[in-house]
């Protein structure tokens, strides 16, 4: 009876033991060097864990690092098929997941919900690359919408530009309160145009209304309320190549298992959180003359959100001759995917030329 | 016309609340002992597996016979559980969670073993995230961080149907399909919501946890 009992107590254990390995074998470090990679890690840091999930080519041991926007939404929506088909081919692509955003997770942590923050995330994650790829591995970073925002910050932080071989601005902002006013006289401008040629004249109408009583320093609703113009502006332009959320989240969402509640809450949280107050002064055009690191812009010429005219800035204050500025004749705000063979052959020419 | 009709509906509808009123159910109470059931099943989502187990502790049952103006005889039981869960799922990429919840569930047998049920539960939930997780210190020092993964405080709200096959067979089992919605907290300083299905079978063990419990028979 006793020995069986022990017997029983062994293998109990046993089992718990093998439950247990099971569970934490997928947090074992396992780091793949191929032309086809996909892993996901997470780097843990002052209250949140950020996802990163690793894909492609890391035999090259050349990575481009995607900085999503909003602040909140996510890295997946950058995995797309042609992404895989024409970058990750040649070189591993980082989707990185910030705080409080995706698939990232943590407990209360809204204290450290802040750019300073975000740009001390960056620099680890980078440092969580060259770790598990070697120190000699080259980084490309791509900020696109808010994206920019924390890559020019990043950029213009101490000697942290040491860090990466180039950064790619994508639709992306560097100095939210110019931002601003360039929105407000793109929409004015192309709405009166627009308006003249008799196309969605009602909504067009509302839209010039409201810009033209816009001070130059406008408040955070003033903010947002423009920026739903500016969302609104770009499916009121003919000939651009639209974009729709939720084709993506149809197309990729059941298929690479994305934890779409959580996308869905995460950004609902970071849109209302306290820090986009301080993001609305946040400006970097002062700073810009730092960089020195070889610098490409890519912009959609019907960008609303972040217009061209933000890539012109950047353009004229980096410090480096090693720059480009490319405008999309047939994107808005998501040149990645409205005109992903310009964005591509962009991008791999620029991580050609100074890997 | 008009203000005929509405007397003829309030003298219709007070005649009713009259009739009703002369309802008396028989009720019969008695104390037994119950064995409480097992439950095991598929818990997830498409794509993201996962396993639930649990305890089901009878609290009350009361049986309702009623007869029908044709004579047929209308029963139905609603029965009352303690619950206790313990879940596992796993999501690629995300996390893998174990979750341990205690609730109540009320379930609504017909004669036939259909039945209808929700269950409110609350519990913990500690997950494991979907990969190696690193930390990186002030000198720039990578290191693994192991069982990295958070501790949350879980509601759950579940509704669903199955089929009592002891009805009709001697098998004592129950089949059954639930949807969950899961919540979790402080989740990134809100909260996590995650709808997911249970599909599963509970059954009883003759002389499993028997505990005493009220039946009431009510008869009209």
């Amino acid at each position: 009876m006793l020995i069986s009992k022990t017997v029983q107590m062994k293998q109990s254990t046993l089992l718990l033991i093998i439950c247990t390995l099971c569970l934490l074998s997928c947090q074992q470090e396992k780091i793949t060097i191929g032309t086809n990679v996909s892993e996901t890690v997470y780097l843990d840091n002052n209250g949140a864990s950020m996802r990163m999930l690793i894909e492609g080519n890391t035999s090259s041991r050349t990575f481009l690092l995607f900085i999503h926007g909003g602040p909140g939404t996510s890295a997946f929506f950058y995995n797309t098929d042609y992404l895989s088909q024409h970058l990750e081919n040649r070189y591993a692509l980082v989707y990185w997941d910030h705080r409080n955003s995706g698939a990232s997770q943590g407990n209360t942590n809204q204290k450290y919900l802040n750019l300073p923050q975000m740009t001390e995330d960056l620099k680890k994650v980078i440092q969580v690359i060259r770790h598990r790829y070697g120190n000699h591995s080259r980084v490309f970073i791509v900020g696109h919408s808010f994206g920019g925002l924390l890559a020019s910050s990043f950029m213009t932080t101490k000697d942290y530009q040491k860090m990466v071989n180039g950064w790619i601005v994508a639709g992306g902002s560097h100095n939210y309160p110019l931002n601003n006013i360039l929105t407000r006289d793109m929409l004015q401008e192309i709405g009166e145009k627009e308006y003249q040629k008799k196309r969605h004249t009602s909504k067009w109408k509302e839209i010039i209304d409201y810009c033209q009583h816009l001070p130059d320093h406008m408040t955070l609703e003033q903010a947002n309320q423009l920026n739903t113009y500016a969302t609104d502006a770009e499916n009121l332009i003919d000939g651009i190549t639209n974009f729709d959320v939720m084709t993506f989240i149809k197309k990729y969402g059941i298929k690479d298992k994305w934890p779409i509640t959580s996308i869905f809450l995460n950004h609902s949280y970071s849109q209302g959180a306290s820090f986009n107050h301080d993001l609305a002064k946040t400006e970097f055009s002062s700073q810009l003359p730092k960089i020195t690191t070889p610098t490409l812009l890519i912009f959609g010429k019907y960008d609303f959100i972040c217009p061209p005219g933000l890539g012109q800035d950047i353009y004229h204050l980096v410090n480096t001759m090693s720059k480009k500025l490319v405008i999309s004749e047939v994107s808005g705000h998501s040149v990645m995917f409205q005109d992903e063979s310009l964005f591509c052959e962009e991008v791999s020419a620029f991580i050609d030329t100074y890997q | 016309m008009n203000h005929k009709l509405i007397i003829a509906c309030i003298i219709f509808f007070y005649s009713q609340q009259a009739f009703s009123q002369q309802k008396v159910y028989k009720k019969i109470k008695e104390i037994k002992k119950v064995p409480a059931n097992i439950r095991l099943g598929y818990w997830g989502g498409i794509g993201f597996p996962g396993l639930r187990m649990g305890i089901e502790l009878p609290l009350s049952v009361v049986y309702k016979h009623k007869t029908k103006k044709s004579g047929k005889i209308k029963s139905v039981t609603k029965k009352r559980y303690l619950v206790s869960n313990f879940g596992w799922y796993h999501h690629k990429g995300f996390h893998d969670n174990l979750c341990l919840t205690v609730g109540y569930t009320y379930r609504r047998i017909s004669k036939n073993g259909f039945f209808l049920s929700y269950s409110p539960e609350i519990g913990y939930s500690r997950t494991f995230l979907g990969g190696t997780t690193y930390q990186v210190d002030n000198e720039g020092n990578v290191s693994i961080k192991k069982r990295a993964g958070y501790h949350y405080a879980t509601l759950m709200l579940s509704g669903g149907l199955g089929w009592k096959l002891s009805i009709k067979n001697v098998m004592p089992v129950t089949v059954y399909s639930r949807l969950n919605l899961m919540l979790m907290f402080p989740y990134n300083s809100k909260i996590y919501l995650r709808p997911n299905f249970e599909l599963g079978t509970s059954f009883t063990l003759a002389h499993f946890l028997k505990k005493k419990t009220k039946h009431t028979t009510k008869t009209l």
